[in-house]
């Protein structure tokens, strides 16, 4: 590999930073005193890693996209310079998109021309930045996609992109990155849209790839995690200014600005469980009909066989056996795809299991249309990721709580036990006369809360109720639920892709792979002490930012499994760290454990006891 | 793809049989024909009977129903009611008369539509986006016969360029075509805009210009044919809107077509004419569907290579 030739010129001037922005501000064209970005100075040192972090909103994609003036035809930047090695970028940024700065984005499925196979994709940028061609252009292709770490490279030239995983995908995008031997990468939340074991394979290749190609990156993320994980310099940014930047050992153990201390002291694992429950302290709230009593579900051989695609059958659920007790909150952790979403569909009797039954209160689930299908989904609510979907835009937050409260009859003096809901969720009478869109995110999910729980359910499955806000607000709501879960003496469901959301609030935790719990237990123990391989590397991909805890990391190989193709014995033996000759033959079944734990995992069975995982590390 | 075609092509067949089962009942249920051709109170009853048995409608309904499917098959769809000759050959020698107007109209509402909508939509909120919105809404509210009435006025009366009205030569075709190709250019032009600004708005275009494109190359490689996907589908379904649309203008010109065909047959009640017309009709738009379906499955890798 050619060493680039301007990065000699950064070593003879190493005072004069790789990157600069200069009071970069961004506006609307038609509306230039509105500011999206207002006076962002930053900094790249030569061969550093720059994470901006920020809440939604707050400007930090603009600033990214700014320096490749790549701004959304509306906004246009109305002051400020960007510099590379002092000098000044021209507009259009010729000759440096691609070839000096390369980016690479979120959604790394719809970055990818879907028309267009891998093949003529990678060898187009090694033609437009290298003049190679034919078998040379392809050879180079499949060269870039080995750098990434792309196994079967040269197969995948013939793919699309939709042959691909998330995973996959963004490693064509960083093959195409390379293409033109950039000496700065721009990454746009690059992880966000992929499974958290695929984040940490990702960004393990990005730190790689800085190591051997000595190059600068810039990466911005919504997630403190991500940022310490990769960065050494952090900006943090809100309302389209940085309010704090630092070297990021400082800025996490340090934090000056009161924003971003808040933002730090909201992310789950540091805020613990304790202070969930000391926030108890409200008084259950009365129900106005006959109080009812928290009920149990008993799920027994619980499968969920799709076989819409094509021919192809799906094993979306796998013979689930699990007890929840009356007012117990049980957390569902695992990849996408696992089945955590149908299992909860099943728990509240939206979809029929193919085989199995599930029991609630000691009845019958009847899944059938009439009075006893109504009753039994009155018991049972649901509560799901994206509230704007599940509101009606046209009636007041108010109002479609009052129209639940009469449908079901469940008091008379419906306006006062509205006002009364709206309260449990954190929300004030006067969002009652509020529209869906005239609410944020947080306060949307709120409203979705209470309108679940106007009817009195005895069981409600949350479903990624927190995934799509914001982290402070995401600690907001879960703290909400686990106290509306107490007072109104709930028995729960609480389904998320993030093991330290999961734990917040629940009693338990099952983890599941490829529709089958491989293990469950109390929270805490799953938490400190997992025992399963497959729980130990979700918790290892948990980016944390605290330095202490970032040592011993086990990334999972490979790419979260297709229902599609079940593997023979354990599910997760093509994954596994510690799979033996048997684990392919013969599926392990949960097993009990000390201190009411079931692991399904011979590598577990034969030990006596389970290894203390994080004291170990 | 070949689970897909064998499927669509199933479907397409079932909505052919349902179309030539209900043209024949609606056409049965409403009226006896001979009464309507002939004025009853004079004609004598062995008249009527005659030409009863001639058309088959003396017999019972089923029997009707297997001699039509018996003709659909033999290409033999009867005589005409009004003057005894054989369908088929009635409308085998219009059909060319309307392809070459509906090919013209194809040819121009695609010259016209396209690049006005991809003009628009790179053009987005400037003045050339304002005009060709403002021209395509014109275009398409304009009706059909207002507009052909308005040229035959301007080009034929006052002007004295064209002639107004008939078939034969090129001049003839100007203004059938530019009637027609009007309304549906400004459709597509409206579609083709949309679609577009879909596309630019997409992820993998602002992708394609940090990787350092060229404008151009983006346009030909990333934006134009993802747009092109829902405009063949919507470009498919119009073929069916220009057989309509061509009864008005085949009318207003004189235009010796199908279209022209249809208004004299049922404004004489030629029930065999109409029926094999609507049958003809029918069998074009569910075509032109299969042809719609299968282009965008060839065109879309997500389904094509699936499989
Ligand atoms: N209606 C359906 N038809 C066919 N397959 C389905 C259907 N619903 C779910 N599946 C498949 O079942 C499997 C499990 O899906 P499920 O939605 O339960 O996953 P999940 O764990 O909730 O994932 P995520 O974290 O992405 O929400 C997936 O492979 C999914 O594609
Ligand atoms: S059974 Fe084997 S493959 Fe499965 S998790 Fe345990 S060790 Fe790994
Ligand atoms: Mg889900």
């Amino acid at each position: 590999m050619q060493i680039p030739t301007l990065s000699s010129a950064a070593l003879t001037a190493a005072d004069t930073p790789q990157l600069s922005i200069e009071g970069l501000s961004v506006a609307h064209r038609s509306a230039p005193q509105t500011q999206q970005v207002s006076d962002v100075s930053l900094i790249l040192p030569a061969g550093g890693a720059l994470g901006i972090v920020g809440e939604s909103g707050s400007g930090k994609s603009l600033t990214c996209l700014s320096i490749m003036d790549l701004l959304p035809g509306a906004l246009k930047q109305s002051a400020g310079v960007v510099r590379l090695h002092g000098k000044p970028l021209a507009p259009g940024r010729k000759g440096i998109r691609g070839r000096r700065i390369a980016m690479i984005f979120q959604d790394p499925g719809a970055t990818m021309n879907p028309l267009r196979r891998i093949g003529p994709f990678l060898s187009g940028l090694v033609k437009l930045h290298r003049g190679l061609t034919g078998a040379a252009a392809e050879a180079e292709a499949v060269r870039l996609l080995d750098s990434v770490r792309m196994p079967a490279a040269r197969a995948r030239l013939r793919a699309y992109p939709h042959e691909l995983s998330g995973g996959q995908n963004q490693r064509v995008m960083i093959a195409g990155a390379l293409a033109g031997d950039p000496e700065i990468l721009l990454a746009d939340e690059p992880t966000t849209a992929l499974d958290v074991t695929t984040q940490a394979q990702i960004l393990d290749l990005l730190a790689e790839l800085r190591a051997e190609r000595g190059m600068g990156l810039v990466l911005v993320s919504h997630d403190f995690g991500v940022i310490a994980e990769a960065a050494d310099h952090v900006a943090v940014m809100r309302a389209g200014r940085v309010v704090e930047k630092a070297p990021a050992d400082r800025l996490f153990s340090f934090p000056q600005h009161p924003y971003t201390a808040s933002l730090l002291a909201s992310i789950p694992p540091e805020l613990g469980r304790a202070s969930a429950l000391t926030s108890r302290k409200n008084p259950p709230c009365n129900r106005p009909s006959n109080a009812t009593k928290a009920i149990g579900l008993k799920a027994r051989g619980l499968s969920r066989l799709f076989e819409a695609r094509g021919r192809v059958r799906v094993h979306a659920l796998n013979g689930i056996d699990l007890t929840v007790q009356p007012g117990e909150m049980l957390g569902v952790v695992g990849e996408s795809g696992c089945g955590k979403s149908t299992f909860g569909r099943l728990l509240v009797g939206l979809d029929k299991p193919s085989s199995g039954d599930i029991r609630a209160g000691g009845k019958p689930l009847v899944i059938e249309d009439g009075e006893a299908f109504r009753n039994s989904r009155r018991q049972l609510q649901m509560v799901w990721q994206d509230p704007l979907s599940v509101l009606n835009p046209r009636l007041s937050i108010g109002h479609q709580i009052i129209e639940v409260l009469q449908t079901h009859r469940i008091t008379d003096d419906t306006q006062s036990r509205m006002l009364e809901l709206l309260q449990a969720v954190n929300l004030k009478a006067e969002h009652a006369s509020r529209y869906a869109h005239q609410l944020s995110g947080g306060q949307r999910q709120r409203a979705v809360i209470a309108r679940a729980l106007a009817v009195e359910p005895q069981i409600v499955v949350f479903d990624e109720p927190v995934s799509a806000l914001d982290l402070s607000v995401q600690a907001q709501v879960i703290e909400m639920i686990a106290d509306i879960r107490d007072r109104f003496n709930l028995t729960g469901i609480f389904i998320s892709h993030d093991i330290r959301v999961v734990r917040y609030v629940s009693d338990r935790i099952a983890v599941m792979y490829l529709g089958r719990i491989v293990e469950i237990g109390p929270a805490d123990d799953i938490y400190h002490a997992p025992k399963h391989p497959y729980t130990q590397a979700l918790l290892s991909a948990v980016l944390s930012t605290d330095p202490k805890r970032r040592k011993s990391r086990s990334i999972l190989r490979g790419d979260p499994p297709d229902p599609a193709q079940m593997p023979s014995g354990c599910p997760f033996h093509p994954r596994c760290p510690r799979a033996a000759a048997r684990c392919r033959v013969e599926t392990p079944a949960l097993q009990a454990g000390a201190d009411s734990r079931f692991t399904a995992c011979h590598a577990v069975d034969v030990e006596t006891s389970g290894r203390h995982w994080e004291a170990a590390a | 793809m070949i689970r897909f075609i064998f499927i669509r092509t199933i479907r397409a067949i079932l909505t052919a049989l349902t179309v030539v089962t209900t043209t024949f009942v609606v056409l049965r249920v409403t009226g006896d024909p001979v009464q309507s051709l002939l004025p009853v109170e004079t004609t004598p009853p062995e008249i009527i009977e005659l030409y009863r048995r001639m058309w088959n409608l003396d017999q019972p309904l089923w029997q009707q129903y297997v001699g039509y499917w018996q003709g659909i098959f033999h290409g033999t769809m009867g005589r005409s009611f009004v003057d005894g000759r054989d369908v088929v050959g009635i409308i085998a020698e219009r059909i060319p008369i309307t392809l070459e107007l509906m090919g013209w109209t194809f040819v121009a509402m695609l010259a016209i539509g396209l690049p006005a909508g991809i003009a628009a939509a790179l053009n987005r909120g400037s003045w050339i986006d304002r005009l060709v919105m403002a021209a395509a809404v014109a275009g398409h509210a304009l009706p059909g016969y207002v507009m052909g009435i308005l040229m035959i006025w301007l080009f034929a009366v006052e002007l004295r360029w064209l002639p107004s009205s008939g078939y034969g030569t090129p001049q003839h075709l100007i203004m059938p075509v530019i009637t027609l190709a009007t309304a549906y250019g400004a459709v597509i032009a409206r579609f083709t805009r949309a679609a577009v600004l879909e596309v630019l708005g997409q992820p993998h275009v602002l992708a394609a210009r940090s990787q350092g494109w060229a404008g151009h190359t983006i346009m030909r490689r990333e934006v134009l044919p993802n747009a092109a996907i829902p405009l063949v589908t919507i470009i498919g379904l119009f073929l069916g809107g220009l057989i309509g649309g061509s009864v008005i203008v085949e009318w207003i010109f004189a235009w010796p077509g199908i279209g022209r065909l249809l208004v004299t047959s049922v404004a004489g009640r030629d029930l065999a004419i109409v029926q094999a017309l609507v049958l003809l009709f029918s069998a074009t738009m569910i075509f032109a569907n299969l042809m719609v379906d299968l282009a965008y499955a060839f065109l879309n890798p997500a389904i094509r290579v699936r499989g």
